[in-house]
């Protein structure tokens, strides 16, 4: 062999090495069905994984449907991630690969929260009824930890090798911190929210918590102004929570009703300047806030 | 019908059957493509067959494709359009009760060639 072909042969022996390295360093494609979840996988998978949780800014993830090629996208990826409870209705009605469903809500089933059951009967259908369970479970931080060790596990799984434990004990110990703030939030004052999915957080912190059932972030209706008196005939409140900032009207009318105002974001929907921890302990200091104040 | 198409049937009753379980309200909609058919199964809640509505079909990029009535076969069959872009099938019977399944283009793909093994 000449030095020419020699050479020839350690640049493709070279190019070889690299080709295979690329390969076993691709990152792992993680798809979410909410930021929370997404925020949890980027902590946790770091520069080994590429995250993406493609519902738009203002979409309810809950409801959004998204397009063909979008759940194409979903089907290629390497771990999808979900909220289970039905949360991302749209995932029965597509086929996902069950080798990349991650279902973090797997062993949770003795602490989820049954909503009503609803039994009525309409069309040709006959008699049928709903049961649901509530599906906000993260508010629940012991629950959150669950789903971030799900999430752990599942990256672990899916890059066969170790992350480091340190990325699952940090992430822990700030959901340990959240569940601390939520502790000490003051007990025995009523709460009204706009939308019914604070059932975790009310459960878990022993807070009274009702709630009316308002478009986020829409002014508020006649309708929904009734609904919200009704409650407050039956029971006087200190507090109302929005799920998202609230038109002008709507948070001058609650001010009317002598109720104090506060955003607690649920940390699902994209949007948020903040990360799942950072949103939470700002959505707990303003709710503690309203609660001490006059 | 072949063994790997009876196994694909099979996996999406349980499908179906699942997401009859978990909406009790909402109708469930399952379809799969055989050849140059499109096959649909409908439900109710309770498991009964719905006798009147409307199939509808749309491409990938939302466009209505047809409309298709509902006769009450158990599966209704329907000529398979242009899917290159995927088709979205919604079933529709009224009073509220609708709901649909998505086929991506790599779903059909699949399920095509696996008739022709």
């Amino acid at each position: 062999m000449n030095l020419k072909n020699l050479s020839l042969a350690t640049a493709l022996l070279a190019g070889s090495f690299a080709a295979t390295n690329a390969q076993a360093e691709e990152p792992v494609t993680v798809y979410t069905v909410t930021q929370h979840l997404a925020d949890f996988a980027e902590r946790l998978g770091g520069d080994a994984i590429n995250v993406t949780f493609p519902v738009p800014e203002g979409q309810d993830p809950a409801f959004w449907r998204p397009s063909i090629a979008l759940i194409a996208d979903y089907q290629q990826a390497d771990l999808i991630l979900l909220n289970g409870v039905d949360y991302a209705q749209w995932v029965r009605n597509a086929s996902l690969p069950r080798r990349a469903l991650v279902n973090t809500a797997r062993g949770l089933d003795d602490q989820l929260i049954r909503t009503d059951t609803v039994t009525h009967s309409h069309g040709d259908g006959g008699e049928h009824s709903h049961a649901s369970t509530a599906t906000h479970l993260w508010l629940n931080f012991d629950l959150a930890t669950a789903q971030a060790e799900a999430v752990f596990s599942a990256l672990n799984r899916e890059l066969e090798s170790d992350l480091p434990d340190s990325n699952l004990d940090e992430l822990k110990a700030d959901l340990t911190e959240l569940n601390q703030l939520a502790e000490a939030l003051p007990r025995g004052h009523e709460i009204i929210t706009s939308h019914p999915r604070y059932q975790y957080l009310a459960d878990r912190y022993g807070l009274s918590i009702r709630s009316v059932n308002w478009e986020a972030g829409a002014t508020p209706t006649e309708e929904n102004w009734a609904e919200l008196d009704a409650l407050l005939d039956d029971q006087a409140a200190k507090v109302f929570i929005w799920e998202a900032e609230p038109a002008t009207a709507g948070d001058q009318g609650i001010q009317n009703r002598n109720l104090n105002s506060v955003v607690f974001a649920p940390g699902d929907r994209a949007g948020t300047d903040s990360d799942f921890i950072e949103l939470m302990r700002q959505n707990l200091a303003a709710l503690q806030a309203a609660l001490e104040a006059e | 019908m072949t063994f790997k198409q009876s196994i694909s049937w099979l996996i999406g009753s349980l499908m179906l059957l699942l997401a009859v379980n978990a909406y009790g309200h909402s109708l469930s909609v399952f379809a799969w493509v055989e050849g140059d058919t499109l096959m649909v199964e409908t439900r109710f809640a309770s498991g009964k067959i719905p006798v009147s509505g409307t199939i509808t079909l749309y491409d990938g990029y939302d466009q209505k494709l047809s409309d298709h009535p509902i006769t009450g076969e158990e599966v209704e069959r329907l000529p398979l359009p242009n899917w290159e872009s995927g088709l979205k099938v919604e079933s529709s019977t009224g009073d509220g009760h609708d709901n649909y399944w998505i086929l991506t283009p790599d779903d059909i793909r699949q399920q095509r060639d696996q008739e022709t093994q």
